[in-house]
């Protein structure tokens, strides 16, 4: 190949020097997991190898095979049919990591004190390339008027992420932050990265299938957060995409209860063409009013 | 050494351009996973992890990559990523309409070719390197490399002939 050629191309190189190496923590807890489920699967090998050999009689090994049968069938239907190798907390992980199209998630949130009831519904749409997103919120109130606030973000590589923030109509305030900003997908999948996503249960709720698995928030990094009480992570066992994310707080007697509850009304990936990428972009209209805060 | 210190030494020599080539394949946030991914196969294989691992270690980010583009049905292709928009960890390039040409022309390329000239070009390998992360010989990737410096030029041709919209349209897009 001729230099030129090779020039012209290192000239579009989008990432022209490697990238500093991200901390190994959450890639050893990784492996510290993977040990240990290989360290159950060998044991379970040998298990059955003993079995296998006892020098009791063929007739003793037939009569086990009903029992092993029914065990599989227990652990087929308790792992949603999967195989015997089949990883929930991992699905999980794979259901909610971005592709490529624009993720469209709405959330609520209910809360309820002295008769006065809110709910907060919050659209948000978000690619993650360049990360960005935009959302919408509305709050509605059994009581007093109902009031519609319009957050829409655009996060800038790396560290910075600069937003615009819509409370009045006509007026887009254009503020600017540097931090990592981590939604409660994100806390999710670092959990999982840390080996922190441990499924509970399955259980049927509101007629279908679920998973009930913890989360417990990473002690360090971007996602990491100053309380590490779990939340509860209910997933349609079909899908495997959020269903329900339950906060819990410290309760009377230290007992921990329930603070709120998120439920995901829509968890999708819509394909990326130029009217769904601009769903994530926020345009000043004409004669909207643009306010610059630090 | 144990393989603990081997595995941490492997990750702090390769870390950063296993992350790179991912990143210029695929989204921020999935290049993470990949290399997740191919450090776990490292560290499950590290009896395997030849002299050049940095090299080895390209190639399963490869077959992680391409794994993943057949598990994943609404994978958006590389040839319409590479023209739009550059990473979000990249630091911005001074990218002018000679560049723009470039990157439709490589989004023109068919994967095989196109992969052959990253290797070289960004991943900046020699023939024989590059020919251990597909996993053939070198004279076969020699003549693969050769081909595709012959069809890019061609495509690079097409798009400076056809001016504005008419060169994506003059280009087949390859689905990945």
């Amino acid at each position: 190949m001729n230099a030129d050629t090779i020039d012209r191309l290192r000239r579009v190189n989008p990432v022209p020097q490697d990238p500093p190496a991200p901390p190994i923590g959450p890639l050893l807890a990784l492996r510290e997991r993977e040990l240990t489920d290989r360290g159950r699967g060998w044991a379970g090998r040998r298990s059955a190898r003993r079995t296998a050999a006892a020098p009791s009689s063929r007739r003793r090994v037939l009569a086990l095979v009903p029992i092993a049968l029914a065990c599989a069938l227990l652990v087929f239907a308790l792992r949603g049919g999967g195989g015997g190798q089949f990883d929930v907390a991992a699905a999980v992980y794979r259901a909610i990591t971005p592709g490529h199209g624009v993720r469209y998630v709405v959330t609520e949130q209910a809360s309820e004190a002295d008769g006065k009831r809110m709910v907060l519904r919050v659209q948000r749409w978000s690619i993650s390339d360049p990360p960005s997103e935009r959302s919408v919120s509305l709050e509605r109130r059994n009581y007093g008027p109902e009031r519609r606030v319009r957050i829409e973000s655009a996060i800038a590589p790396g560290t910075t992420w600069s937003s615009w923030w819509s409370g009045r109509p006509g007026v887009i305030e254009h503020t600017r932050a540097t931090g990592v900003r981590m939604n409660e997908v994100a806390v999710i999948r670092a959990a999982y990265r840390a080996g922190h996503l441990r499924v509970l249960d399955k259980v049927h709720q509101d007629g279908r299938a679920v998973y009930r698995l913890q989360v417990v928030p990473p002690r360090t990094g971007p996602a990491a957060r100053s309380r590490q009480t779990p939340n509860v992570l209910i997933v349609d066992a079909r899908t495997f995409v959020p269903v329900e994310d339950i906060n819990y707080g410290s309760g009377p007697h230290g007992r921990l209860v329930p603070t709120f509850v998120l439920r995901y009304r829509t968890f999708e990936e819509l394909p990326p063409t130029p009217a769904n990428l601009a769903l994530v972009k926020l345009a000043a209209h004409p004669g909207t009013h643009v306010v610059q805060r630090r | 050494m144990t393989d603990d210190e081997r595995f941490e030494a492997l990750y702090g020599a390769h870390a950063g351009a296993v992350l790179a080539y991912a990143r210029r394949r695929t989204s921020a946030a999935n290049a993470d996973d990949v290399m997740a991914e191919v450090f776990l196969i490292a560290w499950r294989r590290l009896a395997d992890v030849p002299h050049d691992e940095r090299i080895w270690l390209l190639g399963v980010a490869r077959r992680v990559l391409a794994n993943q583009r057949r598990g994943q049905t609404r994978q958006r292709a590389l040839s319409e990523r590479l023209a739009p928009q550059l990473p979000a960890s990249s630091p911005p390039l001074g990218r002018g309409p000679r560049d723009e040409r470039v990157l439709r022309a490589l989004a023109g390329l068919r994967e095989d070719d196109r992969e052959a000239l990253l290797l070289l070009g960004w991943e900046e390998l020699s023939h024989a390197e590059a020919a251990r992360v597909l996993g053939i010989r070198a004279r076969t990737f020699s003549v693969r490399a050769h081909r595709a410096r012959r069809r890019f030029a061609l495509a690079l041709a097409a798009v400076e002939l056809a001016p504005g919209e008419s060169a994506d349209a003059s280009l087949p897009v390859e689905v990945l």
